[in-house]
């Protein structure tokens, strides 16, 4: 395996180290505040696999069409607005996922005075 | 052509259920109670009504069509695709919808969620049409956070009570964590084939190159098993398919009866529908044989799910879980109907998923109403209710032994269908009779044993008052479950459509994509 | 080291495996995808009017036009976002003014506010040109509210015409415009006779219903798309404003 390809593919690893460490915090930590934490990181993660394949080598410019720019020079250099779009719904339903999850969390240390969810068993069955 | 009201019928059906969530704050704020009912009734009716004008559209005048949302056709835009799969379950939905807000409203319950509660209702109907009738794999993970969030929220409603909390939390964290890896697959499709449209993806796997958005753009035989992989991974998450069971049980019996109705009738099922329409559909599972993989996974955990629910419904005593588990194990079903992927096989699994929807609906509601008629969700608490509430017994009587799968109601005649495919494909999926043989059972001596003790004789009477309307809102679901059942061959020929349309790939991709020459 | 740690840590180690096992089949990083090309290259070209979005920031005409059905819910799940906090943390209670707040503050607020607030409207509108949006316009009226809270104590919010019912109302005209926007084309098309899908913005060829293009100037355009972002604009800031303020309001109604 030449140092080219795992160069340019080293952005792909390190993305699923995250996701993959995420999905371990959100499953198998036991305190209620990590995992939502830890769903929070996952999402950024797979944002920034968007990102990353969204990317122009290069002089990257946005992906804005300024009067100074021509057409073709801006469609050569700027990058994919398709995944910069799909991260903007992400995070703003990121922020809703996460509104509601500490709402529920913060009620849950109300009526139970801790967040670990060994604790956290009153349900039986 | 699309100057007609049948054309923009289920758009506009979506939308309305839009404007219905938000105009109900509005009317909830500042006028009475009366004009909220009635408001809230006409908004539920006229998403109904559109709906049946989908089906109707569909079915008798047009045929199946795409909807190119904003006017560009896909992948530059989101296609709607309203075919003979998706119009039957919009239909059931808004109908499910419907008789829940009656009964919502009508019923002695306490109202813990105040104006904001029929908004997320209404958001969550909105949520769940576009799950089914959307061409758009990105949508999807919209529409998924949609109704997932509404649903946790209003699982949470009775905030006061602890273990509703508890409940609560544990759905969300799973179903976010569901829902995060379904996005993850999003990303890998975009990476891969460049466009969110399903169609696109379906073609493209068939060696098509876009004009639009090109060819393939990564190597299929490493990426295409990994993104199957995840995606079913996500809905089985989702879908409480057992070993990713535990947050279904909790979350429905602490939730109030109506959002325990429509989560195990409506979202827990069409989220498997949802899959099954990604993996068929998109996916190709039937010819490509790193998808079909994902069809033996599915299998699998469906025979998992349909016996572990089965058997653990024979030992609770609280009337919610056990219908929760009932769910799980029906879900399995679906499961297996999906998994072995014959024509038959997915009529029963829809056929199955539409008869669950109304059944399980009517069983939680009939709970709801013993739970508050007693004060306690114990089963052994009911004992001789019966006698003071002889219609609401009826009503769960017919229910229970429709989910048992007693001829001739509706879910008999989807698990018969089911063991019918299972035969006819042959080989080592003859076994496979086995698990639905003991789902039969066990929810046989678990709903038995409920029958019994409801159906025990001298006790002292109750008196509850109970509005007739919601006597009228589970006897529609318990009305159709019969007619279901009383008309078979009607209801195979529709399945059948639905299965047929879901197979073709090639169809589904004529209809989206068929502006192209 | 228990048996049941070693057995997460293999699940996961299994996971990260597998994910790379499906990158190592993805493309080099650095070109982008030919349908990103032809966002870029139609977003504003007027000489390719059936396919052109009237926005010269290609991903605002994303968002609003080509997929602009995906943006109505994303709004709609922020709605839900915010109406958590409301339902979780709501309590009937009033915003009193607090007492001794010398004029130069108070003045001094005002300005700050109408600063804060011209920069989110700014942000909003010329998101058609530049960076910027409704999602972003609303974060940044927000602050202005969260400022003062923060800065001058929740008293002083009554002196800004201001209370959770207000907010309420803001937020639903903000998603009336945008559901409004939505159905205009289909209840047209039903009307007129005329092909029209939901949320179209500019004319095409097999679909001639359209917004105008440009309101007035050359410079600002984009058909349905400023009117979009300003419910946008609306929607998140009263959002967000309500999210703090419950957020900060203790039990009994005390200023934290």
């Amino acid at each position: 395996m030449e140092l080219q390809f795992v160069i340019m593919h080293l952005p792909y690893i390190l993305v699923m180290l995250m996701v993959a460490i995420c999905i371990y915090g959100a499953i198998f930590k036991s305190n209620i505040f990590k995992k939502i934490l830890a769903l929070y990181l996952f999402t950024d993660a797979v944002n920034l696999l968007y990102i990353i394949q969204g990317f122009r080598l290069g002089e990257a410019i946005p992906p804005t069409l300024l009067p100074e720019l021509g057409l073709s020079e801006f469609v050569s250099r700027s990058v994919d607005p398709l995944a910069q779009y799909f991260v903007v719904t992400a995070v703003v339903i990121g922020l809703a996922e996460m509104s509601t999850l500490i709402a529920l969390a913060i009620y849950t240390y109300r009526h139970y005075g801790t967040l670990e969810t060994k604790k956290i068993k009153e349900l039986r069955g | 052509m699309t100057a007609t009201l049948l054309f923009q019928a289920p758009i506009l059906a979506m939308l309305t259920a839009l404007a219905a969530s938000i105009l109900i704050v509005i009317i909830a704020t500042y006028l009475g109670k009366r004009i909220v009912e009635v408001s809230v009734i006409s908004f539920a009716t006229i998403v109904f009504i559109l709906s049946c004008l989908g089906f109707v559209n569909v079915f008798f005048v047009g045929g199946s069509y795409a909807y190119y949302m904003g006017g560009w056709p896909p992948p530059v835009g989101i296609p709607y695709v309203i075919d003979q799969f998706s119009a039957p379950l919009g239909v059931v939905i808004s109908l499910i919808f419907l008789s829940t807000i009656l009964y919502q409203i009508k019923s002695q319950e306490e109202r813990h969620e105040g104006r904001w509660g029929y908004s997320l209702r209404f958001l969550m109907e909105a949520g769940m049409l576009g799950l089914i009738f959307t061409g758009d794999f990105f949508h999807i993970y919209v529409m998924l956070e949609l109704v997932g969030l509404s649903a946790i929220i209003l699982v949470a409603s009775r905030k006061e009570v602890k273990q509703t909390i508890e409940a609560a939390l544990k759905y969300g964290i799973y179903d976010i964590l569901a829902i995060t890896i379904y996005y993850l697959s999003t990303a890998m499709v975009f990476g891969m084939f460049g466009s969110m449209c399903i169609a696109e993806i379906s073609a493209k796997l068939g060696g098509y190159v876009s004009p639009f958005s090109g060819g393939i753009f990564a190597d299929p035989t490493k990426a295409l098993p990994v993104i199957v992989a995840i995606v079913v991974w996500s809905f089985t998450i989702g879908s409480a398919v057992v070993p990713q069971h535990f947050w279904l049980p909790d979350a429905h019996s602490m939730a109030p009866s109506t959002i325990s109705a429509i989560l195990s009738g409506l979202i827990v099922p069409i989220n498997i529908a949802v899959l099954a329409r990604l993996l068929f559909d998109g996916l190709r599972a039937n010819v490509l044989p790193t998808t079909t993989i994902g069809l033996y996974i599915l299998i699998v955990l469906g025979v998992l799910s349909s016996i572990v629910g089965a058997v653990l419904m024979v030992v609770q005593s609280d009337l919610k879980r056990l219908i929760a588990y009932s769910t799980i194990s029906n879900l399995g079903l679906i499961c297996i109907g999906f998994g072995v992927a014959t024509l038959t096989s997915v009529s029963a699994a829809y056929l199955f998923i539409i008869s669950h929807a109304f059944v399980k609906a009517a069983l939680f509601m009939t709970a709801g109403i013993f739970i508050h008629a007693t004060g306690s969700r114990d089963i052994r608490s009911y004992r001789g209710i019966s006698t003071s509430m002889p219609y609401v017994a009826l009503l769960f009587l017919i229910g229970a032994l429709a989910s048992i799968g007693f001829p001739p109601l509706s879910i008999f005649w989807s698990k018969l269908l089911l063991i019918l495919s299972v035969v006819e494909k042959g080989g080592i999926y003859l076994y496979l009779v086995i698990p639905i043989l003991i789902t039969v059972v066990f929810e046989a001596i678990a709903q038995i044993r409920v029958l019994a003790i409801i159906y025990a004789k001298g006790t002292k009477p109750i008196s509850y008052k109970l509005s007739k309307i919601v006597y009228a809102s589970i006897g529609i679901l318990i009305g159709i479950t019969i007619l279901i059942g009383l008309m078979p061959n009607f209801v195979f020929q529709y399945a059948g459509f639905a299965a047929s349309d879901l197979l073709d790939f090639e169809r589904y991709v004529r209809v989206v994509l068929g502006f192209l020459p | 080291m228990n048996i049941r740690t070693v057995a997460e840590i293999l699940f996961i180690a299994s996971l990260f495996l597998i994910l790379v096992y499906a990158m190592i089949g993805y493309p080099d990083i650095g070109f982008v995808r030919p349908l990103g090309e032809f966002y870029l290259y139609n977003s504003f070209n007027e000489s390719n009017s059936t396919w052109w979005s009237a926005a010269p920031n290609a991903l605002t005409g994303l968002l609003w036009d080509y997929r602009g059905y995906d943006t109505l819910y994303e709004t709609m799940v922020f709605y839900i976002g915010a109406t958590a906090a409301v339902i979780f943390f709501e309590r009937a209670v009033p915003l009193r003014q607090s007492k001794g707040m010398s004029m130069i503050v108070r003045a001094s607020a005002k300005l700050m506010f109408i600063f804060i607030t011209t920069t989110a409207i700014v942000i909003t509108i010329f998101s058609v040109k530049t960076s910027g949006g409704g999602f972003q316009g609303g974060s940044i009226l927000a602050i202005a509210y969260i400022v003062i809270l923060v800065a001058l104590s929740k008293g002083f919010l009554p002196y800004l015409k201001i209370n959770i019912e207000r907010a309420h109302l803001i937020r639903i005209l903000g998603l009336v415009i945008i559901i409004g926007l939505a159905l205009t084309p289909v209840v047209f098309s039903l009307i007129m006779g005329i092909n029209a899908y939901a949320l179209q913005n500019q004319p095409k060829q097999w679909s001639p219903f359209g917004f105008p293009p440009f309101l007035g100037l050359r410079s600002l355009s984009g058909g349905n798309i400023i009117p979009l972002s300003i419910g946008e604009m609306l929607q998140v800031g009263m959002g967000f404003t309500l999210m703090f303020v419950l957020l900060t309001l203790k039990e009994d109604g005390e200023e934290k």
